[in-house]
C-alpha cells in the first residue's frame, strides 16, 4: 500500500536558461546590426552614364528643358520666337529698320506665354564708344520670365505620368532634349533624363543657370569684345 | 512543522547580476562602435558602375578614362593625382590664355601625359569629366581646353558631398 507520504518539492536552483536565451537573441542582434553597418561603410553603389558626346541627331531639333531650382521646366524658346515674330511684315519682306518698334509692340499686344514661361520682347537702342568714335546698336530681345508651374523632384518619383506625358508629346516631335542644369538640380535632372531615354529620345546637358528675367537677342546686337573674349556668367555660353 | 533552517537558505549572488551589467556595458560599446561606422561611412563613399545612354550595340568600345572637375581642381581617378589652379580659369580674360594658363599648370603632371595618350589614342579611349557642382560656372573653358586638345570626352554631373570610388 502506497503510503500517504507527500514529497517534499525539491528545491530549485538559480536558472541561468533564460539569461542564455536573452544573451544568444543579444548575440543575433548583435551581428545583423554589424552585417548591416559593414555594407553601410563599403559605399553606396551608383550606376551613372557615362556618355561619349556625340553630334545630336541630325533630323531632330533641339528642345530645352530647364533644371533650375530643384524643378524643371520646358523652355520652348523656337517656338516662343517663331509665335512672338509671325507679322506680317515678317512674312513679306517689308520689314525695315524703321518697322522693328512697331514689330515689337504688335508682339507684345499678342503676347506668349506656355505653361512654364511667358515671353515678350524689348527693343534695345545705345552708342558705344567714345563722341569720336561711337557706334549705334540696336537689338530685339526676348525677354523670359518663369511661370509657377514645373516639375518638382517630388512629382517626378511619386507621379511620374505626368512628366512623361510631356516626355511623349516631345518624342512625337522628333525633337533631342538639351538639359540646362544648375547645381541644385542634379536629382531632378537625371529622374527627367531617365523618362526621356526610356522613350528613346536623344539627350545631352549643360551646367547652367538663369537669371530671371532672362533676356536673349533675337535681332541685331552687337558691341562686346574681341571674338576670343569671353562672356559674363555661364548662361551666355549657351545658344538658344 | 516546516521550519526553515538557517543551514538551507542560499545566500543572494550577485554575479548574474555582474553579468548583466558586463553585458550591458559591452552591448552600450558595440552600438556606439557601430554607430560611429556607418556615420563615417553612409553617404561619403559612393561606387559607381558605368552605364551608357545608348544600346548595347552602339556602346562605345572605348575605355572611359575618369576625370574630376571641382572647378579648381583636376583629379585623376582612380589614381587621384591632382593639379590644383590658381585662379578660376573663367576669370582670365580670352580663351586663349585660358588654355595657355590650363597648359601651364598641366606641365609634368600625370594629367598631362594622359592627355597627350588620349591626343594619340582617341580609337580606344576616351575621358569621362566628373562634374561637381562647385565646377559648374567655369565648366565650360575646360570643356573648351578639351576640345581643343582633340580628346573625345563626356561628361556626368556629381553631387559635391560624394566621395568617388571609381573601378
Amino acid at each position: 500500500m502506497m503510503g500517504g507520504r507527500t514529497r517534499r518539492p525539491e528545491r530549485q536552483g538559480l536558472s541561468l536558461d533564460s539569461l542564455m536565451d536573452i544573451l544568444t537573441c543579444l548575440v543575433g542582434v548583435m551581428l545583423l546590426v554589424v552585417i548591416f553597418a559593414v555594407l553601410e561603410a563599403r559605399g553606396a553603389n551608383v550606376r551613372m552614364r557615362m556618355p561619349l558626346v556625340r553630334e545630336p541627331p541630325g533630323d531632330a531639333e533641339r528642345t530645352i528643358l530647364l533644371c533650375q531650382d530643384r524643378g524643371l521646366r520646358l523652355l520652348d524658346f523656337d517656338i516662343a520666337v517663331e509665335r512672338l515674330l509671325d507679322d506680317p511684315t515678317v512674312h513679306d519682306g517689308t520689314l525695315d529698320y524703321d518697322g522693328v518698334p512697331a514689330l515689337v509692340e504688335r508682339a507684345n499686344e499678342r503676347g506668349f506665354s506656355d505653361d512654364y514661361f511667358s515671353y515678350h520682347l524689348d527693343y534695345r537702342e545705345w552708342t558705344d564708344g567714345g563722341w569720336w568714335k561711337s557706334r549705334s546698336y540696336r537689338a530685339v530681345e526676348v525677354v523670359i520670365e518663369p511661370r509657377e508651374k514645373q516639375h518638382a523632384l517630388d512629382e517626378l518619383e511619386r507621379n511620374p505620368d505626368v512628366f512623361a506625358s510631356l516626355a511623349d508629346a516631345l518624342a512625337a516631335r522628333n525633337v533631342w532634349i538639351a538639359f540646362l542644369v544648375d547645381s541644385t538640380s542634379l536629382d531632378v535632372f537625371r529622374c527627367a533624363r531617365e523618362i526621356c531615354v526610356n522613350r528613346g529620345i536623344a539627350t545631352g546637358w549643360d551646367p547652367v543657370s538663369l537669371e530671371f528675367p532672362y533676356r536673349q537677342t533675337v535681332l541685331g546686337g552687337g558691341g562686346g569684345g574681341g571674338d576670343d573674349e569671353k562672356p559674363e556668367g555661364n548662361a551666355s555660353t549657351v545658344q538658344f | 512543522m516546516a521550519t526553515l533552517n538557517g543551514k538551507e537558505s542560499q545566500p543572494v549572488t550577485l554575479f548574474p547580476m555582474f553579468n548583466i551589467l558586463i553585458c550591458t556595458l559591452g552591448v552600450f560599446i558595440f552600438v556606439m562602435a557601430t554607430v560611429a561606422m556607418i556615420s563615417l561611412g553612409v553617404g561619403k563613399s559612393i561606387i559607381l558602375t558605368p552605364e551608357y545612354l545608348d544600346d548595347a550595340a552602339d556602346e562605345p568600345a572605348k575605355a572611359p578614362r575618369y576625370i574630376e572637375w571641382t572647378g579648381r581642381d583636376l583629379v585623376l581617378h582612380p589614381s587621384r593625382d591632382r593639379v590644383c589652379f590658381d585662379c578660376d580659369i573663367h576669370s582670365i580674360r580670352t580663351y586663349a590664355e585660358t588654355y595657355a594658363y590650363i597648359d601651364g599648370a598641366l606641365v609634368g603632371s600625370p594629367l598631362d601625359s594622359l592627355f597627350t595618350a588620349l591626343s594619340a589614342n582617341r580609337e580606344a579611349e576616351y575621358v569621362v569629366l566628373l562634374v561637381r557642382p562647385s565646377g559648374f560656372e567655369n565648366f565650360m573653358d575646360l570643356r573648351g581646353y578639351i576640345e581643343k586638345k582633340g580628346i573625345d570626352f563626356g561628361y556626368e554631373p556629381v553631387d559635391q558631398e560624394w566621395t568617388l570610388r571609381l573601378r
